[in-house]
């Protein structure tokens, strides 16, 4: 039976530099996931202006691949130094750098890439098989179906991700705020411009991302430098040949928990805004859970290295199944993909399998591409790459990053008020790090908040009965007490766990 | 945060009716935003203060605070020092001094992080961006050239 990933395999392969950006996005994301302190969004961020100047599927390859290789690329110092290089791979830390103190690193970083490539080839084929067939039924909604989806996709981002529930749906709030600064689409009314004539184009997303991501990254190491100068030492590789490689014994004992682990980061995948970080603690304490006798957790278990990163990884195909269906990013990478396709001119929902099919489906093979070649450079690789880690001290890396970010931001409009807005913003990262608010629901909220006021006003539009049209779908209703729903859980969690009120 | 929302919610009340308009106003998303977020922030305003109260008003993070003015502020300092040097000299002195205060501030010492490797970076810097690239340099108001007979020799050299 056919199926339109063959003409995406055909769309790929028959475009030179759609492959050649495949595999650099491979590299840049490992080598980006594998610096402490250089996240993927980080590296996305200042990626994104260039992405200008290549074509839309080029652009889009090279974005998402760089997000599919640095779930893997963070595994890296997680096991080798204990620090690890992306959120996502914290659980993996846990069991992976006991094994090193053993001397068997090597079989911890291969276990780390065979359990990746198994759960992003699995969460890729749900994508590549899944999506279209959902979207069949998303793109029936209609406005006041897509602003209830927008609500419930604010409320449980703000209210699950961190742990206070009150600055989530804060950041969430400032995030659709900053976002509709610049002309009214409908009026061409100015808006919270303050009179500044730059703003009546909007607050950019790349002076945003890479205020919040990369500058305040800046602030918040140069405020903590008593780690910068510290030398990573590589522990002694085992003699023993066994503990350099992943045996079929190793296989066959991890292969039911990374099974389990897959299926458990590919459901959380898909929920908009919980990420990789919440999967792989899930899929770790689940492992634990049902250890066996002879299990050694918490010792340097390569169960625990298998789990954590076939769950983190598995969230990175099914992440992006809630952005091309309803147009709701399901992590922060995901909403930097959206932010490419609108900087390409492709809107962003269900709509999309019809009207930019070949990209698309393309962009699903550069995934599976992807992971074949992290899975190639990581088997081999992980090791040369974690020695050059080793030998660059973050002091130096910092320092660059800053400089590139300044002219990244510059490329975009030539105009030195970008970069004056990157550095506000990352005083505003730096104060909701330090503060406990949430930057991923402040940035999805953000990038999501002008197709949420679109929905309300076409939705109003079309109503004779004013807000009442969103209880007459059934499907907004729906989404709404599924809205209703999560906040009240959380609270009752909040409640539970002995806090005073939620916050 | 709270004066953050009075800020937006001052500037919301600002917006202008749609004399021709249809549907909901420009200006009642925003206010609506604001009402939220107003709501929201006075109740952590009222949990932090009764934490604040409960914990002793006084057991701030000193070592926190002396980071932030220590450190956080310098840099902040020269990020925006770059904005205005780069207004004066335009881009590739501006950039030679920020990192090498940059790398400074990070902890690097000694003549070739300071001098030479700032200095050899900032013209990579330079060539790769405004001379392949081809981004239009800021002009300066105390220095001003023009990089065009330079980088246009040098790209037909090199056949871009």
């Amino acid at each position: 039976m056919y199926h339109p990933i063959i003409d995406g395999v055909i769309t790929l392969f028959s475009s030179g530099w759609a492959v050649f950006y495949a595999v650099l996005g491979t590299a840049v994301g490992l080598i980006a996931g594998a610096t402490p302190g250089l996240t993927a969004s980080a590296a996305i961020s200042m990626i994104i202006p260039l992405s200008f100047y290549l074509e839309p599927l080029s652009a889009l390859i090279f974005v998402y691949t760089i997000g599919k290789a640095a779930s893997f690329g963070g595994s890296i110092p997680a096991i080798l130094f204990n620090t690890p290089g992306t959120p996502q791979a914290s659980a993996t830390q846990i069991e992976g750098y006991p094994l090193t103190r053993q001397g068997k690193q090597g079989k911890a970083l291969k276990m780390a890439v065979i359990a990746s490539a198994l759960g992003d080839t699995f969460s890729e084929c749900l994508l590549i098989f899944g999506a279209a067939f959902i979207a069949v039924y998303t793109v029936r909604m209609g406005p006041p179906e897509i602003f209830a989806v927008y609500c419930t996709a604010f409320v449980i981002i703000g209210s699950v991700i961190g742990s206070s529930m009150v600055r989530g749906l804060i950041s969430t709030l400032l995030g659709i705020l900053l976002s509709i600064i610049g002309l009214d689409p409908i009026s061409s009314m100015p808006r919270l411009t303050f009179d500044v004539n730059y703003l009546e184009t909007g607050i950019g997303l790349v002076p945003v991302l890479l205020g919040v991501f990369v500058v305040s990254e800046i602030f918040v190491q140069i405020a903590d430098r008593g780690a910068l100068g510290a030398e990573r030492m590589l522990s002694k590789k085992s003699d023993v040949p066994e503990d350099n490689y992943v045996t079929w014994r190793d296989f066959k004992r991890c292969f039911p928990v990374m099974l389990k682990s897959t299926g458990m980061g590919t459901v959380i995948g898909m929920l908009p805004g919980v990420g990789a970080s919440a999967a792989c603690f899930v899929a770790y304490a689940e492992g634990k859970r049902s250890a066996k006798p002879g299990d050694k957790w918490g010792e340097g278990e390569i169960k625990g290295v298998a789990a954590a990163e076939a769950a983190n990884n598995s969230v990175s195909g099914a992440n992006i199944i809630p952005l091309l269906t309803l147009g709701i990013p399901g992590s922060v990478a995901a909403a930097l993909l959206g932010g490419v396709f609108l900087i390409h001119g492709m809107n962003i929902g269900p709509k999309i399998f019809e009207t930019e099919r070949d990209t698309i489906y393309g962009l699903f093979a550069s995934g599976l591409l992807c992971i074949a070649c992290y899975f190639v450079m990581g088997y081999w690789g992980s090791g040369i790459i974690g020695r050059i880690i080793a030998k660059v001290p973050v002091r130096v890396i910092y320092p660059f990053i800053f400089i590139t970010s300044i002219v990244a931001v510059y490329a975009l409009r030539n105009t030195l008020f970008d970069v004056g807005m990157m550095f506000a913003f990352g005083f505003v990262g730096y104060f909701f790090k330090k503060f406990d608010y949430s930057l991923p629901a402040f940035i999805i909220a953000f990038i999501l908040g002008p197709g949420a006021e679109r929905a309300l006003r076409q939705a109003l539009l079309l109503s004779q009965d004013g807000a009442m049209i969103f209880l007459e779908r059934p499907m907004a209703v729906l989404f709404i007490v599924l809205a209703v729903a999560v906040i009240a859980i959380r609270i009752y969690q909040t409640m539970r766990e002995g806090k005073t009120s939620p916050g | 945060m709270l004066a953050c929302t009075v800020i937006l919610y001052i500037a919301a009340l600002e917006i202008e009716e749609d004399p021709f308009g249809v549907g909901m106003e420009p200006y009642v998303f925003p206010i609506a935003i604001c009402y939220v977020m107003g709501a929201m922030t006075l109740l952590l305003l009222g949990k932090s203060a009764a934490g604040a109260i409960r914990d002793g008003l006084f057991n701030a993070d000193l070592q926190e605070i002396r980071l932030f003015f220590g450190w956080v502020l310098p840099m902040a300092a020269i990020a925006f020092a770059y904005l205005g040097l780069i207004n004066l000299f335009q881009y590739l002195l501006p950039t030679a001094i920020i990192l090498s205060a940059t790398l400074a501030i990070f902890g690097n010492r000694g003549v070739k992080w300071l001098v030479t490797i700032p200095a050899l970076a900032s013209l990579f810097y330079y060539v790769v961006f405004f001379g392949i690239f081809r981004l239009l340099e800021p002009t300066g108001i105390l220095i001003e050239y023009d990089n065009y007979y330079i980088f246009g020799a040098m790209r037909k050299f090199i056949g871009v």
